[in-house]
């Protein structure tokens, strides 16, 4: 009888372990999630972002300004798997910052730090041109700014214009509309990366083509 | 054919025998290479070369041992009783020196300190020799009796000292283990490195070939016409409960050889031992180590049927009582505790070889100091 | 006559050789299933650190194995070589679990162990996991095979003595497998195991996280730990429990030393928790007693009542007088006299051949023993009762402050508040020792208190010993605690150096002491 409840009992008490341990994991990620500024650059984190984009379109039905989103993705980050502190990744993830809000137009732009290896940018007003023409130069003072020994890209930029972009889905509810904002961005982010090193992509462009 | 118990008292001197050579091929190697520690790596690095060729496995090979003697106390334990308790320093002798293993291994390269791992090296060289001596000198024992009687509880006196084990027959069958241990390390050397390591290794097989072979024939000769052996004169029935006490037992210069003269073709196994060792050495020249490693092993299991034929069906001889000797029909546990043995025994030891063959299969592949480098941290 | 200093010196070795090997057992079984839980989550999860987790513990789970191989060996030997007629006594069941832990779970562990270690890059992950799970399992089946050894020689059930042979031989394996004392002291012991590896874990985490060192691994070690060791010490009290109630049942006279219960008292009965019990004039002086307790555990009802050691003793005088008679027909039946009669007289009296055998330390003529013999021999039919007293009260307050620890540690680490109780890291870290003190208290309960016997009822300690001379006693005594000495030395300055080291010591180039900022 004590036989069985052992085998019982020890695979429970491994359990137990195994759930105590992921528990924190999953505590773990919300942390990382809720908190509201980034500690290294001291940007505002995903949550806040999410919450301007809500309030920018739920704005647009008002006063019909539209705006661009834009995604730059640090593609020395993609490598790596872990966010332990790496001395070397964190300078390059404080000089991109640096750049982007040197090129955009703060208070007025809202540049929030989305995850380790992306920073979104919100610029009311700006059409997806203007959004490339900074997302270019975005791209060159990069470049000169991180002094990089390798060939690799260093980051790579997706831009998406709203309303243009959503077309009929405007009368969808806010969340599903940023739910396609954020993919279509993501999307034109991802084809850049795909092109050339250092390069910016247009999500209008793609949909227009 | 039943299994009674007169035919599982049979079977459970081939299971002894089949665990102990199985200990002497598996974990025969690693004390073999353990002798030629200090001899065959003469660098830092190549040391752990050999180190590691035995390192991932030698565990479980120690287990052969573990298990032979646990069987040995299950099966026959007035044998395990006499035997312990009556060669009491020559068994402390090899624990200690088999202590120098498992901390050896695994302590050995964790600091860097040439002195800390140049002690672990001689430590495990004993372990390695002092082992695969004094099982010899101990079967060499065996062949000749040793002093010991019984009282009406069958409780064991032995009457001899450990010095009395060191006699010239004793060591000679110490070292025909030794140099047997030696090849069978060397050729699985041969087989798991390159280089200078597998060279030097060549060499220890063609040297312990041949002193093993002179060795041995000097053995049979002189158990044939200078060791009195023991033979049954009269007992009780075979499936009889065990008690050593019912029998009368006479020696004879030669009378080992009983049984080889009933059965001329068991001569076939002192001869396959012969044969088997000339096979290794010529193998190993030809640069067919793995080849060489079975016939190797098929020479280690020669050499210890060989013993075992010859003292058939006698255990533990008793010299100073020879009425009193163990022999396989009145040592025996009884019909039931054999039974349950046997199936345990027929049910699991072929699911030990499946997964010991199966692990041996992940880890193949030779071991070359150019892996020691890459893995300095986790290699032994 | 068998001379009292070569068995107190047998007593004493093996007491020794079994304490040690005991240091390193209980971490083994423990922490195991620790790897094993690390590494499942390192396959669900895929996150790099539980790979360094289980790869960083492991190389102390390491360090640890070593040793316990290294004095189980001694202990396979020791049977044979100090305790001759033990063996061929009660071999024939005695030997077949060792066998049997050889053949099932020695080699499986052992195979498995070169794996866990060499074969990372060489096996899947699912594979490698296996390979995990299994050495945990192995580890314990070797552990259940020695309890079910254990467990026989204090309740001696499914085996006859048979005169011919002169020797027990086992009668039922089904029995001997399921001896609930055996059941009992399993689950208990490897419960034991798996607290051990806790807080073994769980006080060097401590360690890292008052220092501020590698916090999420060392967080994430602490609550696998936290879980597994508070359901562990849980289980290990209930059984612990099981076991007073087993004992209650099988083992009276364990029971009663324990608990220092001279007289068989209204039940239901007092416990005792603290006293000093005087042997000569058989009463607990200072007792503190809590009310009603005992006989609530013991017996777990208000009407059974526990046995007292002076009933006990008036029992067992009547079981030696009925065991000299046994001896003397066991004479009659040796020197020949096999006829039905004596045979079936013989059979009548057999089950207490055993005390009749204990008249053997004072006379060779047990049939003619002295009445003064006589209530010597009952006199010893009981252990010493104090050291058993005050070591099952230290092997139960070490539960249950590992029981508080580990309590508060799961609850801590599952509401993510650890850092900041920085009294309960020092609590883990300071409570490390306290599952092994716990664990030797343990075993010295189980094998003084089965006192005078090696196997209870039927063999007598004294006269299971080898025929060997003091001379050589001292000297193998000499050899096992100079090595041992030695090995300790040595092993505890390795487990030290790389549990300070941390997870450094895996040379990842993610840890502490390997990034700028840390310094070795």
């Amino acid at each position: 009888m004590w036989y069985f409840t052992w085998i019982l009992g020890v695979l429970l008490a491994c359990a137990f372990g195994i759930i105590n341990v992921l528990w924190l994991e999953a505590q773990e990620a919300l942390d990382q999630e809720s908190i509201i500024l980034d500690p290294l650059t001291r940007l505002p984190t995903r949550v806040r972002f999410l919450e301007v984009l809500e309030n920018r379109i739920g704005d647009y039905k008002t006063d019909q300004i539209p705006f661009s989103v834009m995604f730059i993705s640090m593609d020395a980050f993609q490598k790596l798997s872990e966010k332990e502190d790496n001395e070397h990744v964190n300078n390059m993830a404080m000089t991109i910052a640096e750049v982007i809000k040197k090129n955009i137009r703060l208070p007025h732009d809202f540049i929030s730090r989305y995850d380790a290896a992306t920073y979104t940018v919100i610029l009311p007003g700006a059409t997806a041109n203007i959004a490339k023409t900074i997302a270019e130069r975005i791209c060159e003072n990069t470049v000169e700014q991180t002094k990089l020994p390798t060939n690799d890209s260093i980051i790579s930029i997706g831009v998406a214009e709203y309303p243009a972009l959503i077309g009929d889905n405007i009368d969808d509810s806010i969340q599903e509309q940023v739910t396609i904002l954020l993919e279509e961005t993501d999307k034109a982010c991802k084809n850049a990366q795909k092109q050339e090193k250092n390069s910016c992509c247009c999500a209008n462009e793609i949909i227009l083509s | 054919m039943t299994l009674d118990y007169e035919t599982l008292k049979v079977i459970w001197w081939l299971f002894i025998g089949i665990l102990f050579i199985g200990f002497a091929i598996m974990d025969g190697f690693d004390l073999g290479i353990g002798t030629l520690l200090p001899f065959i790596g003469k660098t830092d690095e190549e040391r752990r070369v050999l180190l590691n060729v035995v390192g991932p496995t030698w565990e479980g090979n120690q287990v052969w041992f573990v298990t032979a003697g646990g069987a040995l106390f299950a099966a026959w334990p007035q044998v395990y009783a006499t035997a312990f308790s009556g060669f009491y320093f020559a068994l402390l002798l090899i624990l200690f020196a088999l202590f120098f293993r498992p901390v050896g291994f695994d302590y050995r390269s964790k600091l860097p300190d040439p002195r800390w791992r140049n002690a672990w090296d001689w430590g495990l060289f004993i372990g390695g020799m002092v082992p695969a001596l004094v099982f010899g000198i101990a079967f060499g024992n065996l062949l000749q009796g040793v002093p010991f009687h019984f009282d009406t509880d069958l409780r064991s006196y032995y009457t001899g000292s450990f010095w009395g084990l060191l006699n010239p027959f004793g060591i000679l069958a110490g070292l025909i283990s030794l140099s047997m241990l030696i090849m069978q390390g060397a050729i699985y050397l041969q087989l798991k490195t390159e280089g200078v390591i597998a060279e030097r290794s060549k060499k220890a097989i063609f040297w312990s070939g041949i002193i093993f072979l002179i060795l041995f024939l000097l053995a049979g000769l002189w158990l044939a016409y200078g060791i009195d052996g023991y033979r049954i004169v009269s007992m009780g029935k075979l499936d009889a409960a065990p008690n050593p006490l019912g029998k009368i037992v006479q020696t004879e210069t030669g009378a080992w050889m009983d049984n080889y003269s009933y059965f001329s073709w068991l001569f076939m196994v002192p001869m396959m031992a012969i044969i088997m060792t000339i096979f290794t050495m010529l193998l190993s020249r030809l640069n067919k180590p793995g080849l060489g490693f079975i016939t190797s092993s098929l020479t280690v299991t020669g050499v210890i049927l060989t013993a075992g034929i010859s003292m058939y069906p006698f255990i533990l001889p008793s010299s100073s009582s020879p009425n009193s000797s163990l022999t396989i029909w009145d040592s025996s546990s009884s019909y039931m505790t054999l039974k349950a043995l046997f199936w345990s025994t027929v049910v699991f030891l072929p699911i030990v070889i499946m997964y010991t063959s199966w692990v041996y299969r992940v880890l193949r592949g030779k071991v070359t100091v150019k892996k020691i480098r890459e893995n300095t941290h986790t290699a032994y | 006559m068998i001379s009292e200093e070569v068995v107190d010196l047998s007593r004493l070795q093996f007491a020794i050789t079994a304490l040690y090997h005991f240091l390193f057992v209980p971490l083994t079984l423990g922490l195991s299933f620790i790897l094993a839980i690390m590494e499942s989550s390192y396959v669900m999860t895929g996150k790099q650190i539980y790979k360094d987790m289980t790869r960083f513990w492991g190389k102390l789970f390491g360090i640890n194995f070593a040793l316990g191989v290294t004095t189980g060996l001694t202990l396979e030997f020791q049977f044979g070589t100090n305790w001759a007629y033990y063996s061929h006594y009660v071999g024939d069941i005695f030997g077949v679990p060792l066998a049997l832990e050889g053949l099932v779970a020695f080699f499986l562990e052992s195979t498995l162990i070169g794996l866990f270690f060499f074969g990372w890059d060489r096996l899947t992950r699912v594979q490698h996991l296996a390979c995990t799970w299994l050495l945990a399992l192995a580890s314990n089946m070797s552990a259940l095979m020695i309890l079910i050894a254990n467990g026989w020689m204090q309740n001696p059930i499914g085996a006859e003595f048979n005169y011919e042979t002169m020797r027990m031989e086992v009668s039922s394996f089904s029995e001997v497998i399921f001896n609930p004392v055996a059941q009992v002291k399993f689950v208990h012991t490897v419960a034991a195991g798996y607290c051990t590896g806790a807080m073994f874990v769980l006080g060097i985490s401590s360690y890292y996280l008052l220092n501020r060192r590698d916090q999420a691994f060392a967080i994430r070690s602490f609550a696998i730990a936290a879980a597994f060791g508070f359901a562990g010490v849980m289980s290990v009290i209930v059984l612990g429990d099981e076991s007073g109630y087993t004992a209650g049942e099988v083992q009276k006279v364990k029971l009663a030393a324990v608990e220092a219960e001279w007289e068989t008292v209204e039940p239901p009965a007092a416990f005792t928790i603290f006293g000093l019990p005087d042997q000569e004039k058989m009463i607990t002086e200072h007792a503190i007693k809590v009310p009603w307790l005992l006989g609530l555990i013991g017996t777990r009802s208000i009407e059974h009542p526990i046995i007292g050691i002076k009933d006990i003793l008036e029992a067992n005088e009547q079981k030696i007088r009925d065991g000299m008679v046994a001896y003397g027909l066991l004479q009659q039946l040796k020197s020949g006299q096999k006829d039905d009669n004596t045979k079936a007289q013989f059979e009548r009296h057999k089950k207490d051949l055993g005390y009749g055998l204990l008249l053997k330390k004072y006379t060779d003529n047990v049939v003619d023993a002295t009445e003064e013999q006589i209530q010597l021999a009952k006199k010893d039919t009981v252990p010493k009762v104090a050291p058993l007293f005050w070591v099952f009260r230290i092997m139960v307050a070490s539960g249950f402050t590992m029981l508080l620890i580990f309590g508060i540690a799961f609850y801590a680490s599952s509401t993510q508040k650890v850092m900041q109780y920085r009294w309960l890291l020092w609590a883990a870290l300071y409570a490390i020792p306290l599952p092994w003190i716990a664990c030797e208290m343990g075993w010295i309960v189980a094998e003084y208190g089965r006192q005078p016997w090696t196997i209870s009822g039927i063999l007598p300690t004294h006269l299971s010993v080898s025929t060997r001379t003091s001379g050589d006693l001292f000297l193998s005594l000499a050899g096992f605690i100079g090595f041992y000495t030695l090995l300790f030395i040595v092993e505890m300055f390795l487990m030290f150096k790389y549990a300070r080291l941390g997870p450094s010591a895996l040379h990842t180039g993610r840890y502490y002491f390997e990034k700028i900022g840390g310094s070795a």
